[in-house]
């Protein structure tokens, strides 16, 4: 049931503020957008959302907005920031999503490098970020806020209430009846619909223009291969800057008539999740680790009878869940075990996790651990990978039901075609594809090819049955100085599966071995060490301790035996690593805001650790310097232990398989 | 602590603002103690001590260590009974405040070890603090119908609000005993709230707090000053806040009162840094 292709007018729906019109005229009663707010769901129909959107939208013109302005939206998932999107939309503005965890620094560079005249923000602590970066953004001229507690004393006269901008609309629009309908009117799909910035891996954020039809197509003919409706229940908890969110939570929203929740506040996202049960729910790989890592603590803790039926199931669930969920052959006892394990544990676990009413899951962004991957689809829960990027409005591949592998990413999406450089480098060509990269024609140049094709700088190829399989980023896979594969994603992720394991950063291109950082999970690993009364006041204690070390060293030695198996990959053991003093850290610059690694500033920053594991030596010195919570600078200094693992040879394998 | 987290509504570009008392105009008294004096057995804990506290203003009570802050907070709202002096609050002299009545003319508290029911959750506990206002007997209250359910819905409401304000929704329906100390502490203050306090008296609302805390804390006892115009009078230790935060500043030291005026005054009072510093007797 897709709301534009039923409509016979379907081709002229092709802006979002269009479908919101046409929504409104459609399924006006039914909810468009839902905010818990003093503990209760509060929703707002299509019909309101529509009225509240053209008071917002008239507002903005009379406050100066003109086609063409950019206008920055910064805050946490909030139904007005969603609305200012389509306002914006409405009369030609183009709406720039910014992180709103990141520094003013950061956010200085977007506002700056988009012309950003208006700035949409959720509450005080954004207004005083957007109010200091405004000294140094002289074209940032009005900032309208949400939420205004504690804003009661500013009085700039810049600012101006959400309330504010919506008065002045309703009249504006009352003096000028037909102006935001030929607004409206005035946009076409080849119009930009979003501008969206990388949280870049490397170098400066590019702000990606998004047209109306790059966003809209793709969504509509994701929607329809997975049979989204007007029915499906989603929560917006990812920030919207990031252009998943925009699809998920915006596009698909637009394109199929569902219903969009939005958290109470970033702290509840979980118990939300669990009220609401969403229908359909995507998450990066990390969030769904720390799910599992969260129960198998707190399975840890349980009572030994729940212990060892849960550990039961489990297994029943891994042996012939997974195959159920596949639609392939099981013979009858197992699928009764199934059922009552269903009964028993899954159907219960489910519930607690939110996942109950679950259709559909995707996660995208990282490769996930095997085993984390099958753990949902053991319990039944389709969950799902895809491939996608900002570049292709996401989706560039997805996996189709029952052909889901945790290894693979899947076939090419609706629309989509991929071809393989002879680099290694996958390459895509689709409706999705972005516009530009604004104000950089150079690097529009590098990324798309005069033909449409994008080049994605990830290594993969294709597989037997057409799947695609992605190794690493394309200038990541290096090779050890004996001409060995190594693959230091890959290592990473295996590695990251160890529950105790948080992050890993491996060394080894143009290397004689490879080596490792790793980052121990505080949440795991205090809670193994609250159990066996073990005292520490802080990460760094933690990390240190002997005992954590073993069982760090035994992970490694696990991959490396896992490792040896593969014989592309059995050069590439891990030789020596150490655990890192402190938790590698967004603030100090050493993951992205999507919480990636940033290898190359790593190797550099811990030059001395690097060296230390090169050198021989049995421990290495390190003086870092680390940004506190409230934005001061300390240092941390650490004498840290090298550890030599044990590697295994290819035949020493086999002669043990023998 | 930045200066821009803490300092009164004043966003960072304004770091020339005028300081809050030249721009804020406390006239009117709410709250004023004379010549109290307090001792227990042969102890004096309070001697002569006379101070004002004005409607909207932040008022801290500072001190070393057994100079009679708490004591003075005791007296404030009845759990102790001064020998000597007057309290008038809202235009009423008596000799002696007790406690019920403190509380029912909007004098709420919060204490320094904290006095929570730790095995219910944070939503009850708040609730609690909406105690006086019910009018149900509980016999409506156990039918939970008809009236006493519309009264409960509207406290439930007012709690909500509190809820949302202090930005304790993940922690709803969480016991309190299992909940870290700082935000313990900010339940505690949302009970204080919760009973629609005039006068807000915190008892250490910082103590034993990292600095990310105290920083929160901070910004929550500016915004309920800001936002439901609460006056406030607080002991604090920690020096850098209250000089941040506070209006007018009392100091006392050994039971009597040292110095009154605003932070600027009080900091440069030669008397108070003795008091803080000692004095060398040569």
């Amino acid at each position: 049931m897709n709301a534009a292709s039923t409509n016979p007018d379907a081709s002229n729906l092709d802006t979002f503020p269009k479908l919101l019109i046409e929504h409104a005229r459609k399924r006006g009663d039914q909810p468009s957008i839902r905010e818990k707010q003093f503990g209760i769901w509060q929703a707002w129909t299509w019909a309101e959302v529509s009225e509240e959107i053209k008071a917002l939208a008239c507002g903005l013109a009379a406050m100066g907005l003109k086609r063409g302005d950019k206008i920055a939206i910064v805050g946490d998932n909030r139904p007005r920031l969603y609305w200012t999107m389509t306002a914006a939309q409405a009369i030609g503005a183009v709406p720039v999503p910014v992180y709103q965890d990141s520094v003013a620094e950061e956010m200085s560079y977007v506002i700056e490098h988009a012309e950003v005249r208006f700035a949409m923000v959720e509450d005080q602590e954004q207004v005083d970020k957007l109010t200091e970066i405004r000294e140094s953004c002289p074209r940032l001229e009005r900032i309208i806020y949400d939420d205004k507690r504690g804003l009661r004393d500013y009085t700039y006269d810049f600012l101006s209430s959400f309330e504010d901008v919506q008065e002045q609309g309703r009249t504006y629009a009352a003096a000028h009846s037909d102006f935001y309908e030929t607004e409206i009117a005035k946009s076409g799909g080849s119009d930009t619909a979003i501008m969206l910035y990388t949280s870049g891996t490397t170098g400066r954020p590019k702000g990606v223009v998004l047209s109306f039809d790059n966003v809209l197509q793709t969504a509509k003919n994701s929607a329809e291969l997975e049979g989204l409706t007007a029915e499906e229940e989603v929560l917006a908890y990812l920030p919207m800057a990031w252009v998943g969110d925009n699809i998920f939570s915006f596009g698909q929203s637009y394109a199929a008539g569902f219903c969009v929740s939005c958290p109470e506040s970033a702290d509840t996202v979980m118990h939300d999740l669990r009220e609401l049960g969403p229908s359909y729910f995507f998450a990066p790989p990390r969030i769904f680790e720390n799910i599992l890592t969260s129960v198998l603590i707190r399975m840890e803790d349980a009572s030994s009878i729940k212990r060892k039926l849960f550990h039961y199931f489990m297994a029943v669930a891994k042996r012939s869940g997974i195959a159920i969920l596949n639609g392939e052959q099981v013979s009858l006892s197992e699928r009764l075990l199934y059922a009552l394990g269903n009964i028993l544990i899954y159907g219960p676990l489910k519930n607690v996790l939110g996942f109950s009413r679950i259709r559909l899951a995707y996660t995208a962004g990282e490769a996930i651990g095997p085993d984390i991957f099958d753990f949902y689809r053991a319990l039944g829960i389709n969950l799902k990978q895809l491939y996608g990027s900002t570049e292709a409005s996401v989706f560039i591949t997805i996996q189709p039901d029952g052909e889901i592998r945790a290894d693979t990413v899947g076939k090419p999406a609706p629309g989509v075609e991929i071809k393989i450089e002879d680099s290694g480098e996958v390459m895509f060509r689709g409706p999705g594809v972005f516009v530009e990269y604004y104000k950089n024609a150079e690097a529009t140049a590098e990324t798309k090819t005069a033909d449409g094709w994008v080049h994605t700088g990830d290594a993969g190829f294709f597989n037997d049955d057409g799947h695609l399989k992605i190794i690493d980023r394309a200038k990541d896979v290096g090779r050890l100085q004996s001409g060995e594969l190594f693959a230091p994603k890959y290592i990473e992720n295996k590695l990251k599966f160890f529950p105790d394991i948080k992050e890993v950063v491996a060394f080894g291109h143009e290397r004689e071995f490879c080596t490792a950082f790793i980052n121990i999970d505080l949440t795991a690993v205090g809670n193994w060490a609250e159990r066996n009364n073990i005292a520490y006041a802080s990460y760094q204690e933690l990390a240190e301790n002997p005992d954590v070390s073993k069982t760090i060293t035994a992970h490694v030695e696990q991959v490396n035996r896992d490792l040896s198996e593969d014989p592309n990959l059995s050069g590439a053991q891990i030789r020596r690593f150490l655990i890192l003093h402190k938790e590698l850290d967004a603030d100090d610059g050493e993951l992205t805001r999507t919480q990636k690694v940033r290898r190359s500033f790593i190797a550099d920053r811990y030059k001395p650790l690097v060296d230390g594991l090169y050198d021989g030596s049995k421990t290495a010195k390190i003086e870092t310097e680390v940004t506190f919570e409230d934005g001061r600078k300390g240092a941390i200094r650490a004498d840290l232990k090298v550890i030599d693992a044990q590697t295994f040879d290819a035949t020493e394998h086999l002669k043990q398989a023998s | 602590m930045t200066a821009a987290t803490l300092e009164r509504s004043a966003p960072p570009a304004q770091s020339e603002a005028p300081t809050p008392n030249a721009r804020r105009n406390f006239s009117e008294e709410l709250l004023k103690v004379e010549d109290i004096s307090l001792s227990f057995g042969g102890v004096k804990a309070l001697t002569n001590i006379s101070f004002d506290i004005r409607k909207h203003e932040i008022r801290a009570i500072i001190g070393p260590n057994g100079a009679g802050k708490s004591s003075m907070l005791n007296v404030i709202n009845g759990f102790y009974h001064p020998q000597v002096g007057t309290i008038t609050y809202k235009g009423q002299a008596r000799s002696q405040m007790r406690p019920h009545e403190a509380a029912k003319t909007g004098i709420a508290r919060t204490f320094q070890n904290i006095a929570l029911f730790k095995g219910m959750s944070t939503l009850d506990n708040i609730m609690t603090g909406r105690l006086l206002k019910m009018r149900r007997n509980f016999l409506w209250q156990a039918l939970y119908w008809g009236p006493a359910l519309k009264e409960e819905l509207e406290h439930r409401e007012k709690v909500e609000a509190i809820i949302d304000f202090l930005e304790i929704q993940a922690i709803r329906k969480t016991p309190v005993g299992r909940l870290p100390y700082g935000l313990q502490k900010r339940v505690e203050l949302g009970r204080a709230l919760a009973m629609d306090p005039e006068l807000l008296l915190l008892d250490e609302p910082m103590a034993g707090m990292n600095v990310e805390e105290k920083e929160d804390m901070c910004r929550f006892i500016l915004d309920v000053n800001d936002e439901f115009g609460t006056t406030i009078a607080l002991i604090e230790h920690d020096m850098g806040v209250v000089m941040d935060i506070s209006d007018r500043v009392v100091v006392l030291d050994y039971g009597r009162l040292l110095a009154d005026g605003t932070p600027d005054e009080v900091r440069a009072n030669q008397q108070v840094i003795d008091a803080y510093l000692g004095v060398s007797h040569d």
